[in-house]
């Protein structure tokens, strides 16, 4: 079942280009947009001096220290410009969840216009969702927290650090585990949201039975994919430290890798929700 | 008398070992102040009952019918003390809230075995009159003592430990123990000088002999400055004797976990202490002890000690890390560190041993003048780290971020370059300007001073300095007199402004032009053998005026350069040449450490497009994979 919900949810996913190609180029052109000020400012400041050669080359931290502290009022006003880009993204992501759902949930070719209005059909369900998703992070929070204060209250005063890097660890890892359980369950409420057509507590409550009749199976789905998610990203990094980014090439390679890791974890997103549908339609 | 008798007894029962125990044939020092010690420490009550035998020397012009002695532990005392109610200035590592308090309190004080002068103790607040501050007293004496004359004091004291503040007390089972006893002020031509115990500030003593006994639990693995000269193992307990010859303080480590590395290195024996989980951190600490014994040695002295600890504490007694003492100092790291990450424990080992320098050799006056120890220090590591693992990567290499131990400085002074300036008090300064002005505008003058001078003319000032004034109490003025007899010229007119003002400096190439001279026809200039009239702008933005070189690049691939005293408030440059200007920069080998801003030292019509791409490319993806960590619904 594992297996099979699995490769059902990469090969669904990986049909769904087009909205793939939706999350991807709206990712790239939020974040350049939103970029422009920064970059214009870092243009600003360097433009025209010769330290752009040595900047070329290597990173060096005295002319960036330089950059933020000349140029900080600039960079403040970025960074505000970068948050809103960053809130931006994560409504696109709310207002896009309903069609993905929709197209994971029936095996048809994806119609743009369909798309779109079944992306504002379920908007305002899935924006409630998000404010019961919040509710249930702060669970999350609140049983790390526990957890954290539990195994630091039972590690002895005055530990070696190995011991207390462990432990944290280990309240990380407890951490982690929340955390899936949190994405399984509210992942699970969006495809119960779109595939029965209901409010958002019925749907909520639907999924919070699935969970806990399939909580091992579900469980284990989903930690091999943040695993293979994570495995992409160790890959990912070790390939960028390959290619040292001196020349247009180079540079265009790593950007290139990245734009390519990007789509593969967007990729890995939908076979989640995929492989929540095959549960969902095995449990009937 | 029955003080003297039992201090009599406790003296004639240390082993003789400890008095026929000579490091120096010759002292290096004056020996003004020698201290005998035998002190006993509770684990389980952190506390210290001690006595001890002071023999003290007047060695100035004038007779003195007191003595003032510091009690630096008591600045732990009450939360009214000097130190305890500036805690807003910037305490290193330090809650009060948190931290239990400790003190010294002096049972009895006896003078030249015979006069108990325990009542006549009378409290001082010499900086600030607050009379809730303890960490000063004044004795009067029986007698006046002459120039030349000695005196005897017996002291019955008993210290109890803080959590670690300020680099002294415990944490759990670790005790670093520094600041214990009471110590005596330096007396100099103009009176005792005995400061009270400061947030920034640091120590002041005259040199001497010190033979320590020590007694702990066995099971406590033991550091001090010195050498141990003899050992006693009893059921429980333990007794160790130290002996150092020409120092000015005295610090103990115990701890029942550490381990000893002992390595000779340049003929000093360096023993290493650490925690058994600090074990894959154990070669960097002799890398780096090595690189800096040698260049120490062959740049101003070779390390007169005999021996060299390291204490590198657990996690939990970090506090307590990052401190000097004579012949011992205390370092950091953790468990895991990278290697790109030198500030622990490269930096700060480098950095502690150059206060073996600055500090211990040049006992200069850490509450006056903080700069002769912290800024030479800084200056020097920074030349340490700059040599060994690079100019821009001594400090950090990691995530392609490249960063000197000069960078760190730099941005602290380019911060707030006008708040303050270096040569002051220490206790006076306010938020973050000692750090700023004492470390890190120190250092970057010190290293300008360098770059100007030349490396060979800097080399022998400073070896000059240590020559004349080594064991012995240096000021400002002293430096100052030794650059000007060595230097070409006199350095008033770099080193006042630098030590003395609150002046910037910063060069900036404001404008590069070029054209062809205007009445001419376009064939007429073509014809011309010069028919480019090169402009470079240079402007002195800030109020220090230093002289700088000028280089300038022409389309051929030709480099000029130039000089300029730096005194107008801008300079026209002007080259009439064949070729079309490409590039002009003010400082091109960055030598001026103290220009604020480095970036506005050129101009290029050629700017670096790959710069700007590579950036925006790496920001971009950056912001991506950040809005990619946001798809969480």
């Amino acid at each position: 079942m594992i297996a099979f919900s699995m490769k059902s949810g990469l090969q669904r996913g990986w049909q769904l280009k087009r909205i793939l190609a939706i999350f991807w180029l709206g990712n790239l052109l939020i974040a350049a947009l939103f970029l422009r000020p920064y970059t214009r400012s870092f243009y600003q400041f360097f433009k025209y001096r010769l330290v752009t050669d040595q900047l070329a080359r290597q990173n060096l931290y005295t002319y960036f220290a330089e950059f933020y502290h000349y140029m900080k009022p600039a960079v403040e006003t970025a960074r505000l410009t970068l948050n809103l880009g960053g809130l931006l993204f994560f409504v696109l992501t709310i207002l896009l969840s309903g069609g993905l759902v929709y197209y994971l949930l029936n095996r048809e070719e994806v119609q743009l216009r369909t798309f779109w209005s079944q992306c504002g059909y379920f908007l305002g369900r899935m924006s409630r969702l998000v404010l019961l998703s919040v509710l249930l992070f702060l669970t999350v929070v609140l049983l790390s927290g526990i957890v954290f204060a539990l195994i630091f209250w039972i590690l002895p005063e005055h530990s070696p650090e190995n011991q207390m890097f462990w432990a944290a660890v280990l309240g990380a890892v407890f951490t982690l585990f929340f955390l899936i359980l949190y994405f399984i369950v509210l992942d699970l409420s969006k495809v119960y949201l779109v595939r029965n057509d209901s409010p958002v507590v019925p749907a909520f409550r639907h999924a919070l039975r699935l969970f806990g009749k399939q909580f091992g199976k579900l469980l284990v789905t989903y930690a091999l994919f943040y695993l293979l998610s994570a495995a992409l990203f160790g890959f990912s990094f070790w390939l960028h430290s390959q290619v040292p980014g001196n020349s247009g090439w180079q540079i265009a390679v790593g950007f290139a890798l990245t734009q390519i890791f990007l789509v593969l974890q967007f990729w890995f997103k939908f076979a989640r929700i995929g492989a929540l549908v095959v549960y969902t339609q095995n449990a009937e | 008398m029955k003080i003297f008798l039992s201090f009599l007894a406790t003296l004639l029962l240390l082993p003789l070992s400890l008095f026929s125990q000579t490091i120096f044939q010759q002292p290096l020092s004056p020996r003004i102040a020698n201290y005998q010690i035998t002190v006993r420490l509770d684990t389980e009550k952190k506390l210290l009952q001690g006595e001890e035998t002071i023999r003290w020397r007047n060695h100035t012009a004038n007779p003195t019918r007191e003595l003032q002695f510091h009690l630096y532990m008591n600045a732990f005392r009450n939360r009214e003390s000097s130190f305890l109610k500036n805690r807003h200035l910037r305490i290193r590592r330090f809650d009060v809230k948190t931290g239990q308090l400790g003190g010294v309190d002096i049972k009895q004080l006896v003078v030249d075995s015979e006069y108990d002068l325990t009542k006549k103790i009378e409290f001082i607040h010499p900086d600030d009159g607050n009379e809730q501050d303890s960490t000063v007293i004044r004795v009067p004496l029986p007698r006046e003592v002459k120039p030349g004359e000695s005196v005897e004091i017996q002291i019955q004291f008993e210290t109890r430990l803080p959590e670690i503040i300020a680099r002294t007390g415990y944490s759990g089972d670790f005790f670093l123990i520094a600041q214990w006893f009471p110590k005596l002020g330096v007396l100099e031509d103009k009176g005792w000088n005995c400061h009270q115990f400061h947030p920034n500030s640091e120590f002041f003593s005259d040199f001497g002999v010190y033979d320590v006994s020590f007694t702990l639990p066995k099971e406590y693995v033991v550091g001090a400055t010195g050498i141990l000269v003899s050992e006693e193992r009893g059921d429980s307990l333990q007794t160790l004797l130290f002996h150092a010859e020409d120092v000015h303080d005295f610090a103990l480590t115990a701890y029942p976990r550490f381990q000893k590395a002992t390595r000779e290195i340049e003929g000093v024996q360096v023993v290493l202490l650490y925690p058994p989980e600090h074990a894959g951190m154990v070669e960097r600490y002799f890398i780096a002890i090595t690189y800096a014994l040698q260049d120490f040695g062959s740049w101003y002295l070779p390390y007169p000690y005999p021996n060299l600890t390291l204490v590198d504490p657990p996690i939990y007694g970090m506090n307590a890390g990052g401190m000097e003492y004579p012949c011992f100092i205390t370092v950091g790291s953790v468990w895991g560190m990278p290697k790109g990450f030198k500030l622990l424990p490269e930096e700060v080992t480098v950095h502690e041993f150059g206060h073996q320098y600055f500090y211990g050799i040049l006992a200069n006056n850490e509450f006056e003048e903080a700069w002769l120890d912290e800024g030479f220090t800084s200056y020097a590591t920074t030349k340490v780290l700059d040599k060994h693992f690079g100019k821009h990567t001594s400090f950090l290499t990691l995530g392609g971020i490249l960063m000197g131990d000069f960078d760190h400085q730099k941005k602290t002074y380019m911060e707030h370059p006008k708040r303050d300036y270096i040569v002051k008090p220490s206790w006076k300064f306010e938020l973050g300007d000692y750090g700023r002005m004492v470390y890190s505008k120190a250092m970057l003058t010190l290293m300008t001073l360098e770059n100007y001078l030349g490396e060979d003319t800097m080399g022998k000032i400073m070896k000059t300095y240590f020559q004349r004034w080594k064991f012995k109490h240096p000021h400002t003025q002293d430096f100052i007199d030794i650059v000007n007899e060595i230097a070409p010229e006199n350095m008033d007119w770099f080193l006042k402004p630098a030590l003395y003002g609150t002046e910037v400096l910063d060069y900036e190439v404001y404008q590069i032009a070029y054209r062809k001279t205007k009445s001419l026809t376009k064939e007429q200039a073509d014809s011309l053998e010069q028919p480019y009239n090169n402009s470079v702008t240079v402007l002195r933005r800030g109020e220090f005026v230093f002289p700088v070189e000028l280089r300038v690049v022409f389309d051929n691939g030709d480099t000029l350069t130039t000089h300029w005293d730096g005194k107008e408030r801008y300079k026209i440059f002007h080259f009439q040449r064949p070729e079309k200007l490409v590039s002009a920069c003010v400082d091109p080998e960055n030598k001026i450490y103290l220009d604020i801003n480095w970036t506005n030292n050129s101009r290029t019509f050629r700017q670096n497009e790959l710069a700007f791409q590579k950036h925006w490319l790496a920001s971009l993806s950056l912001f991506q994979n950040f809005l990619l960590s946001l798809f969480t619904f």
